[in-house]
C-alpha cells in the first residue's frame, strides 16, 4: 500500500559480506579463566609438594647423612641464612647471563643479516659458526679467562659464546626462507634490496629469532655458571658458579643444593621472561602459534 | 563491441593504442624446458582479455613475462606506458608502466593489517606519505573493506583476502592489471561475486587487464577477448571475441548465448589438448 522500497536485487560491490566473524572471540569470563589457570598450576604444584615430602621422609627414614643428601628444610634454612650472599650471587650471575644473552642477540642478528645478504659470505663463514657450536665451551673457558681476566668480562664472554649459535642459525633461516611469491610481489614494485630486507626478510625472521632466543636464554645462564667455575674461588667475582665450586670443595652439600636451586630459579625466570616476551611479540606479528 | 581479431600481422610498428605487444615470444627455461613458443598477441589500452588453458600451458609464465618478472628468450615483448602515466613512476630504465599483479593466493604479509598490506606498494614505490591516507581510503571504499582495515589476513575469509589483494594491486593506479588465476581456490558463489567486483572496478577505473584462468565461464563473463593456449610447448591456438555488452550483470550467466560461447571455447580447449 505504501511506497514499495524497491530493493535492487543485483548486489554490487557493496559493503563486505563477511560470512564469518573477522574478529577473534573474547575470552571467557574471569571466573573461567581462574579455573583454567588452576588446572595448569595445581598439578605441578602438587607434584612438587609430593617430591619435597618424599625427599624429607626418605632422608630421615634412611638416616642419609646430610653431606650426601640434606633434608629440604635444611636446604631452605641455608638459603635463608645466607640469603644476602646468595642473593648477591644470583644478581651477579643473572647480570652476566643477561648481558651475554643480549650480546648474542645483537651480534647473532647482525651476523644473520650479513649472511642473508651474501651467499659468498654465508658459505665462507658458516663452517666457522658451526665450530662455535661444536667446540666444547668448557675447553674454551680457560683460554678466555687467560685473555680477559678472572672476572666479569670472561663470564659474560663465555655466556655470550655459548648462546650465540642458536640466534645465528634461526635468524638466518628466517631471513633466507621467504616465500617466493612475496619476493615476486616486491620485485613487481621494483623494491630495493634494502626494502626487501626491512619490509620482508626481517619481519619474516621474527618468529625464528624468538625460537632461537628461547634456546639461547637458557644457554646464557649455563654459560655464565660455567664461566664462573673457571674464574675460580680466589677471584672477586662471587656468582652462583663460585658458590657451587666452593661448596663442592668443602662438602657443604646444603649450600651446594641452595646454590643449584638458585641457578634453577634464575634459568626459570629467564625462560619465562623470554617466553612471555616472545608470545607478545609473536602476537604482534600475528603468528599462528599465538592463536588458540 | 570491438571486432578486434588477432592482429597477427607482425609489423614492427606498435600502434599508439597498444599497451602490450608480444611478437613471436618464446621462453626456454635453463633446464631446457620450452615454456612458450611463438606467442604473438596484442593488448590494447582499456581492454580486458582472458587467457584460458590447461595447467602447464604456460599462461602464468606469459603473465610473468608481461609483468617483467621474466624475460623472453626469443621474440619481442613490449609493454608501453602512456606518457601521462597516472602520475606514477615507471620502472627505471625500461620505460614499462607500473603494473598491478594479483597472485593465485592473496599473498598478503601475515604480520601486516589489511590497511598496511594495501599500503605496501605505496611504500615500495616511495609515494609521499601525505598521499597514503587518501589513496587508502579510496581503495578501501572500492570494495567495501572499510570495516576490516585493522584486521589481519588470518582473520579474513578467502574471498575477503582476495579482495584485499585486488585492492592492493590497484592502489598504485596501474595502467595494467595482471591476474594470475586469482579466484581458483574460492567457492563458486564467492568467485562469481569477485568476478562482478573485477568488472565493476574495470568499468569505473582506467586500466587494462589480462586475466588468467582455467575456468571458461569466468573468462566469458569478464572479458572482451579470450585467448586459448595449449601446453608443451605453450602456444596460442585460438582467439574468441566475446560480443556481450557492458555492463554485464549476473543475469548474463543464465543466457543461452553465454552458454553457447562457453561450450564453444570448452570444445576448442578439449580438441586442442588431446
Amino acid at each position: 500500500m505504501t511506497s514499495s522500497n524497491s530493493q535492487p536485487q543485483a548486489r554490487k560491490t557493496g559493503p563486505a559480506q563477511a560470512t564469518e566473524s573477522p574478529l577473534p572471540r573474547r575470552s571467557k569470563s574471569g571466573f573461567d579463566w581462574f579455573w583454567t589457570s588452576l588446572t595448569w598450576v595445581a598439578p605441578p604444584a602438587i607434584l612438587l609438594l609430593l617430591v619435597l615430602v618424599g625427599w624429607h621422609v626418605i632422608t630421615v627414614a634412611f638416616r642419609i647423612p646430610p653431606y650426601l643428601v640434606p633434608t629440604p628444610l635444611s636446604v631452605l634454612q641455608t638459603m635463608l641464612d645466607r640469603r644476602a650472599e646468595l642473593g648477591q650471587a644470583l644478581r651477579l650471575t643473572g647480570t652476566a647471563a643477561l648481558l651475554g644473552f643480549l650480546c648474542s642477540l645483537a651480534v647473532g642478528f647482525a651476523v644473520a643479516l650479513i649472511f642473508s645478504q651474501s651467499a659468498i659470505i654465508r658459505r665462507s663463514c658458516y663452517p666457522y659458526a658451526i665450530f662455535l657450536q661444536t667446540v666444547p665451551i668448557v675447553a674454551m673457558a680457560p683460554l678466555i679467562i687467560t685473555w680477559f681476566g678472572y672476572g666479569f668480562h670472561s663470564v659474560v664472554i663465555v655466556s655470550f659464546m655459548i648462546s650465540l649459535f642458536p640466534i645465528i642459525t634461526n635468524t638466518s633461516t628466517g631471513l633466507i626462507t621467504v616465500d617466493a611469491r612475496f619476493l615476486e610481489l616486491f620485485s613487481i614494485y621494483q623494491a630495493s634490496r634494502w626494502q626487501i630486507l626491512w619490509k620482508l626478510r626481517v619481519p619474516n625472521s621474527v618468529p625464528f629469532l624468538i625460537a632461537g632466543a628461547k634456546t639461547s636464554s637458557g644457554l646464557s645462564v649455563i654459560g655464565a655458571i660455567v664461566g664462573e667455575f673457571f674464574v675460580g674461588v680466589s677471584s672477586e667475582w662471587r656468582g652462583l658458579g663460585h658458590y657451587i665450586n666452593d661448596a663442592s670443595g668443602n662438602m657443604n652439600t646444603k649450600l651446594l643444593f641452595a646454590a643449584v636451586l638458585n641457578c634453577t630459579l634464575l634459568g626459570l625466570t629467564v625462560f619465562v621472561l623470554v617466553n612471555v616476551l616472545g608470545f607478545v611479540l609473536l602476537r604482534r606479528w600475528n603468528h599462528p602459534s599465538t592463536r588458540a | 563491441m570491438t571486432d578486434f581479431g588477432s592482429s597477427s600481422t607482425n609489423s614492427g610498428t606498435v600502434l599508439p593504442e597498444t599497451l602490450v605487444s608480444c611478437r613471436d615470444v618464446g621462453l626456454v627455461f635453463p633446464t631446457g624446458v620450452t615454456a612458450l613458443d611463438g606467442v604473438s598477441f596484442h593488448l590494447r589500452r582499456g581492454e580486458l582479455v582472458s587467457i584460458v588453458g590447461p595447467s602447464g600451458c604456460g599462461k602464468s609464465t606469459l603473465l610473468r613475462l608481461i609483468s617483467g618478472l621474466l624475460s623472453p628468450t626469443t621474440g619481442v615483448l613490449d609493454v608501453v606506458g602512456s606518457e601521462k602515466g597516472n602520475g606514477n613512476r615507471t620502472a627505471p630504465g625500461n620505460g614499462r608502466p607500473q603494473v598491478g599483479f594479483v597472485f593465485q593466493d592473496a599473498t598478503l604479509l601475515p604480520w601486516r593489517t589489511v590497511q598496511d598490506n594495501i599500503r605496501l606498494p605505496l611504500e615500495l614505490l616511495k609515494v609521499p606519505r601525505s598521499e597514503h591516507a587518501a589513496r587508502l581510503r579510496a581503495a578501501l571504499e572500492l570494495v567495501g573493506l572499510t570495516d576490516f582495515v585493522h584486521s589481519f589476513p588470518a582473520q579474513l575469509s578467502g574471498g575477503m583476502r582476495m579482495r584485499v589483494a585486488l585492492v592492493r594491486a590497484l592502489v598504485t593506479h596501474p595502467e595494467l592489471l595482471l591476474l594470475d588465476e586469482p579466484f581458483g581456490a574460492l567457492d563458486e558463489i564467492t568467485r562469481q561475486r569477485l568476478n562482478e567486483d573485477v568488472l565493476d572496478l574495470w568499468q569505473r577505473q582506467n586500466w587494462s587487464g589480462v586475466f588468467i584462468t582455467h575456468n571458461v565461464f569466468e573468462a566469458v563473463f569478464l572479458s572482451q577477448r579470450i585467448i586459448v593456449m595449449t601446453p608443451r610447448p605453450g602456444r596460442i591456438v585460438a582467439e574468441f571475441v566475446v560480443p556481450f555488452e557492458y555492463p554485464r550483470g549476473p543475469a548474463l550467466r543464465g543466457t543461452s548465448e553465454f552458454a553457447k560461447l562457453a561450450a564453444e571455447i570448452s570444445q576448442c580447449l578439449r580438441s586442442a589438448s588431446t
